[in-house]
């Protein structure tokens, strides 16, 4: 539980290692950098107290290393570990072991974690916090088949079958017909086998256009939880986010009041601590609960822009047992954010682009944000995510903020390696999202109908 | 296991007997990759753990590193992060193990990582003689940093 410290090694890379560290050092915190091999020898940082190097390139001996980060834990006192997003941060058995090596976990408790990473689980604490889920029961699909075809009968086609210990739109398939069903579930339950190690399923009403909206929350261990407000994260290719903004645009307020209230009630239930957020899909005016992420989140900034709060300080601050002052949080959003998520890789083919970044300009001014790790000379690793900078726009109205993003992105410059940028600007000029309340399958339409943006 | 002491921030450990302790060691161990540890405490006791010769091998295989073929000194990388001992902390009174000039056969101990109770050797790869002394006793090192160069035997 909350315990007080005064170090903090930061269990990750890249720009969420910046950020945290900045953090920390603003609260007067101890920050201990770790990084691998690779890492630690491109860092660009002059001078000494550089990272220090905890294993090799490969993520699964130095960042997803367990051993290896309790070890450099202890050899450098630090009292506390901040996971980030990624890698370690939803392991409930690695909260376990940095609490049991008598140290503090920048996070929920691993009970939490461990309720809402099997996602059946989870819906039924969603449920019983009264918190609307997509139909479809809290249960594990039967082995039977005419069972399974029965639940789906019930619910009503399209359904779409997912593994429980799936999320981040990995293990799961849609079913339009009863004759799917056989094969879906088999080949479903086997790639759950293998990928997550569990083959337990369960299904769910298929919604067709959704958005994704989802509701930030903060805990202290005190029983203290508020929603801090909403971000709409619709702009996806291949589930992953690309462009996200706060608010969610034309989400009735008392709407998002009675979501949020309920999202804050189950993160009592369930003992929660820290910053949270839960995913939902938002069609015809309805919230469906799909998922909790059990941390800080890579779109984080829009809601601290539009909230006026510090995530991770709070988080910090949370993780001391310092009590949580909730009324300095109503969830209402004051003027409008994006975020572009700036990845090194081909605008059009998608495929990653490492390389030395040979020269960098970012823009600033007011309302701008910049998140990232790189500079000129920094070279971008093949081994891991190709998230290379993160640039955050705020502004009074949405309008303000779109030509806000559309001129900070035309002053961005990163050469030496490909990069989305072009996208991003195709995107802040799409009418459709510039209108608001695209759904989650847009980007990928738009891509399919002009794959080379000549439009 | 092993915990910290809070107000004085130096390391105290139980009984190493204790086969709580060991199967925690012995887990830490078979996750780091390295296939041998062994255990000092103050007081002179000593634990050693030596993971069976097949276990996981998969994982902890790592290509080897091309040999250059340039005769010039060839570094010693340190196996995991942590203080750098040019001796054994137990027997402080005989001199580090790698003096500048001395010939080591492969294999040989050049010195040890030390995070808490866990003391993990350092070896030289192949046999040489020693040339540069990179890191001083006490150091906190990487995984990787070099301790030492060695130049092939003359």
């Amino acid at each position: 539980m909350g315990r007080p410290f005064t170090s903090v090694l930061i269990a990750n890379r890249g720009e969420i290692a910046v950020r945290i560290e900045r953090a920390c050092l603003e609260l007067g915190l101890r920050p201990v950098l770790v990084a691998s091999e690779a890492d630690a020898a491109g860092c660009t940082r002059p001078g000494a107290g550089g990272p220090l190097a905890i294993g090799p390139s490969a993520p699964g001996r130095s960042y997803l290393n367990q051993a290896a980060i309790l070890l450099a834990a202890r050899v450098t006192g630090a009292e506390a570990v901040h996971p980030g997003y990624g890698f370690l941060s939803e392991n409930a058995d690695f909260a376990d072991a940095v609490e049991a090596a008598g140290l503090a976990f920048v996070g929920p408790p691993a009970s939490a974690i461990r309720i809402m990473g099997d996602k059946i689980a989870a819906k039924r604490a969603m449920m019983a916090a009264g918190v609307p889920c997509v139909p479809g029961p809290g249960e594990p699909l039967p082995e039977d088949a005419e069972a399974v075809r029965a639940i789906a009968e019930e619910i009503g086609y399209p359904v779409i079958v997912k593994a429980a210990g799936g999320g981040g739109g990995r293990g799961m398939r849609v079913v339009r017909e009863s004759a799917e069903v056989a094969d879906a579930i088999a080949i479903t339950r086997e790639e759950a086998r293998r990928a997550f190690g569990k083959p337990e399923l369960y299904m769910e009403k298929f919604l067709e256009h959704p958005r994704h909206v989802e509701f930030q929350v903060l805990c202290d261990i005190h029983g203290n939880a508020v929603w801090v407000g909403h971000r709409d994260c619709s702009v996806q290719r291949r589930h992953q986010k690309v462009v996200e903004e706060a608010p969610a645009p034309g989400i009735a307020p008392d709407l998002a009041e009675r979501i949020g209230v309920r999202c804050a009630q189950a993160c009592r239930q369930i003992g929660y601590r820290g910053v949270g957020t839960f995913e939902f899909l938002y069609e015809n005016g309805e919230f469906y609960f799909i998922e909790m992420n059990t941390r800080l989140q890579v779109e984080h900034p829009v809601t601290e822009m539009t909230a006026g709060v510090d995530l991770v300080h709070e988080q910090l601050r949370a993780a001391q047992g310092a009590v949580l002052e909730t009324e300095r949080f109503t969830g209402a959003a004051r003027g409008h954010a994006f975020e572009c998520r700036i990845n090194a890789e081909d605008p059009t083919t998608f495929v990653a682009s490492p390389g030395r970044i040979t020269a960098v300009r970012f823009p600033s001014g007011p309302g701008i944000r910049v998140d990232t790790h790189v500079s000129a000379g920094y070279r971008v690793s093949p081994y891991y995510d190709s998230l290379i900078a993160k640039l955050i726009v705020h502004a009074p109205t949405r309008e303000d903020a779109i030509r806000r993003m559309q001129v900070a992105l035309s002053e961005t410059c990163i050469e030496g390696i490909a990069t989305n940028l072009p996208l991003h600007a195709r995107i802040f000029s799409d009418p459709d999202f510039v209108r608001g309340g695209v759904d989650i399958h847009h980007l990928e339409k738009r891509l399919r109908e002009e794959p080379r943006g000549e439009a | 296991m092993a915990r910290r002491d809070r107000s004085t921030g130096r390391n105290t450990i139980g009984d190493l007997s204790d086969p709580a302790l060991i199967s925690t060691l012995t887990g830490w161990l078979e996750r780091s990759g390295a296939s041998a540890l062994e255990i000092t405490t103050p007081d002179g006791g000593v634990l050693k753990i030596a993971l069976d010769a097949g276990a996981r091998l998969e994982e902890i295989a790592e290509p080897a590193p091309a040999i250059p073929a340039r005769p010039e000194g060839r570094a010693v990388k340190a196996p995991m992060a942590g203080l750098f001992r040019d001796r054994h902390p137990a027997a402080p009174e005989t001199g580090p193990l790698a003096g500048e000039g001395r010939a080591l056969e492969a294999g040989a101990v050049v010195g040890f990582v030390e995070v808490g109770p866990v003391l993990l050797p350092v070896t030289a790869p192949d046999a040489g003689v020693v040339g540069e002394i990179r890191t001083r006793t006490g150091d906190l090192i990487g995984y990787g940093d070099p301790v030492l160069t060695m130049e092939p035997s003359p």
